[in-house]
C-alpha cells in the first residue's frame, strides 16, 4: 500500500492541467479539458493546503511538515495523509515526480 | 442579404451576406469580415434574429476566407475526440481545426485567435459547392461563443429559459432532462421562451441575466431576448412536484458540470467560477422535482412571486 510514495528522495509538484479555486467555501479542483472525464473534484482544507505547497517541488517530509506546522497532528499520521493525497493526485495524473525511486 | 427559400438548393432557409456579417449573443458581438473581395457568408434562418448592424462594436473580429486548411505544426494541446483539435501557442494564441463529414474525416474550419481573443482569422475549406462561409457552422459558432463568454462575464449552459413578468426562469439539465418539455409548458402558460436548449447566463455590473441562443431543442425556440435572472432550477423528473433549495457550493458544482466548453483555459475556468459564484449568491437555485404538467411550472413561478 502506498508503495510508490515512501521514498523521501522523490520530489513532487502539481501539474498545470488542473485549476484550484476556493468557491463559496468549497475547495475545488477543476480538470482542464481532456485531462479527466470528471471535471470537478472537492479538496479538504488540508488537501488544498498541500495543493498550494505543491506549486513548488516538495518531498513527502516537506509536505508532512506543512501539515504538522499548521495542525495539531502527529507526524506519522500527517505523513500517511500526505501519501494518500499524493496517491489520489497521481491517479488523476495531477502531480509529477522527480528523483530516484529505488 | 439574400433569402433563399427552403428546398431550393439548401436543406433549410438560409440568409446570405456579402462581405460582412455581425452576430450578437447575449451582450457579446462577433464580427465576420471578408478576407477577400468575393467572400460571402451564410447562416441558417434560425440565426437571423441574432444579426446586428455591421457598425456594432465587436468583442471579436474575424477575417474570413475560403481556402484549404493548412497542416499545423506542434503538439496538440486538447482534442475533442475527432471533432476538433486545439493548439495553444507560447504567446497565448490558439489554432483550432474543426472537422466534419463522414467520421469527422474532413478538416472544415481553421480558426486562429490572437492571445486577447479580440481578433482572429477564420478559414473554411472549399468543401461546399455554394462557396459560402458558414458563419453558423456547428460546432464552430457555439465554440466561439462559449469561449468568448468565458472571457466576458458569461457562460453557455444546457438550459431552457422562460421569461415571465420581465424576469427569466432558467431550467437546467442535460439531454433528456425535460428542458423543452418545461419550455412548452411555460409557453402554454403565457411565458416567452427565448431558448429551449442553450441559455447564456451573464453578469453585467453585478446583475445576473439570461439570454436566448439559436441552438434549440425539440420545441425549436430561439431568440436573442434576455431578461434579469430570477431563479434557476435543475430539472429532475419525479412522481411529485417539489423544490429542493441548493446550497451555493453545490449549486456552483451542479451548474459547472452543465456548461459548454468551460475547461479549455485556466484563466477561463477562474472567470467562469467567478460568474457562477456571483449568480448563485444572488439568484436562488433549486432542484425542481417535477412531473411534466402545468402544476410544476406554477410551483416554480409561485415560489418567485411569494418571495416578493
Amino acid at each position: 500500500m502506498n508503495s510508490g510514495f515512501v521514498d523521501n528522495s522523490v520530489g513532487y509538484r502539481r501539474r498545470d492541467t488542473y485549476v484550484y479555486r476556493l468557491t463559496v467555501g468549497e475547495h475545488l479542483l477543476v480538470a482542464l479539458h481532456a485531462r479527466s472525464d470528471e471535471p470537478l473534484y472537492a479538496l479538504t482544507p488540508t488537501g488544498a493546503q498541500l495543493w498550494e505547497r505543491l506549486a513548488r517541488w516538495a518531498t513527502i517530509d516537506e509536505l508532512t511538515e506543512t501539515l504538522v506546522s499548521e495542525y495539531e497532528v502527529a507526524t506519522d499520521s500527517a505523513r500517511q495523509d500526505v501519501r494518500e493525497f499524493l496517491e489520489q493526485l497521481a491517479s488523476l495524473d495531477a502531480v509529477e515526480s522527480r528523483g530516484a525511486t529505488a | 442579404m439574400t433569402i433563399l427559400p427552403r428546398g431550393v438548393g439548401v436543406a433549410t432557409g438560409k440568409a446570405v451576406y456579402e462581405g460582412a456579417l455581425t452576430l450578437r449573443f447575449g451582450q457579446l458581438v462577433t464580427a465576420f469580415r471578408a478576407g477577400d473581395p468575393t467572400a460571402r457568408f451564410s447562416i441558417e434562418d434560425t440565426h437571423i434574429p441574432f444579426v446586428v448592424p455591421n457598425d456594432t462594436p465587436s468583442h471579436l473580429a474575424l477575417t474570413c476566407r475560403i481556402a484549404p486548411i493548412p497542416r499545423l505544426d506542434g503538439a496538440v494541446t486538447f482534442s475533442a475526440d475527432r471533432a476538433w483539435d486545439l493548439w495553444r501557442r507560447e504567446d497565448g494564441s490558439e489554432d483550432i481545426v474543426f472537422r466534419g463529414g463522414a467520421n469527422f474525416g474532413t478538416d472544415v474550419w481553421h480558426l486562429r485567435l490572437d492571445p486577447s481573443f479580440s481578433s482572429g482569422d477564420l478559414r473554411e475549406a472549399p468543401v461546399m459547392p455554394d462557396g459560402f462561409i458558414r458563419a453558423d457552422g456547428y460546432p464552430l459558432l457555439e465554440y466561439i461563443v462559449a469561449r468568448l463568454l468565458s472571457r466576458h462575464d458569461g457562460v453557455l449552459i444546457h438550459a431552457s429559459t422562460a421569461i415571465v413578468d420581465g424576469g427569466a426562469f432558467v431550467f437546467v439539465g442535460h439531454s433528456g432532462a425535460g428542458k423543452s418539455t418545461m419550455a412548452a409548458i411555460a409557453e402554454a402558460a403565457g411565458a416567452t421562451i427565448p431558448t429551449d436548449d442553450r441559455t447564456i447566463l451573464s453578469v453585467h455590473q453585478g446583475a445576473p441575466a439570461a439570454w436566448g441562443t439559436p441552438w434549440h431543442g425539440s420545441l425549436i425556440r430561439k431568440s436573442p431576448e434576455g431578461a434579469p435572472l430570477r431563479r434557476i432550477y435543475l430539472l429532475q423528473q419525479a412522481a411529485t412536484d417539489r423544490c429542493e433549495p441548493l446550497a451555493p457550493a453545490r449549486a456552483v458544482k451542479e451548474l459547472f458540470v452543465r456548461l459548454i466548453q468551460p475547461r479549455l483555459h485556466a484563466a477561463e475556468v477562474q472567470e467562469t467560477l467567478n460568474v457562477l459564484e456571483t449568480i448563485v449568491r444572488r439568484v436562488p437555485t433549486s432542484i425542481l422535482h417535477f412531473r411534466p404538467t402545468r402544476a410544476a411550472f406554477d410551483l416554480a413561478i409561485r415560489r418567485q412571486r411569494s418571495a416578493h
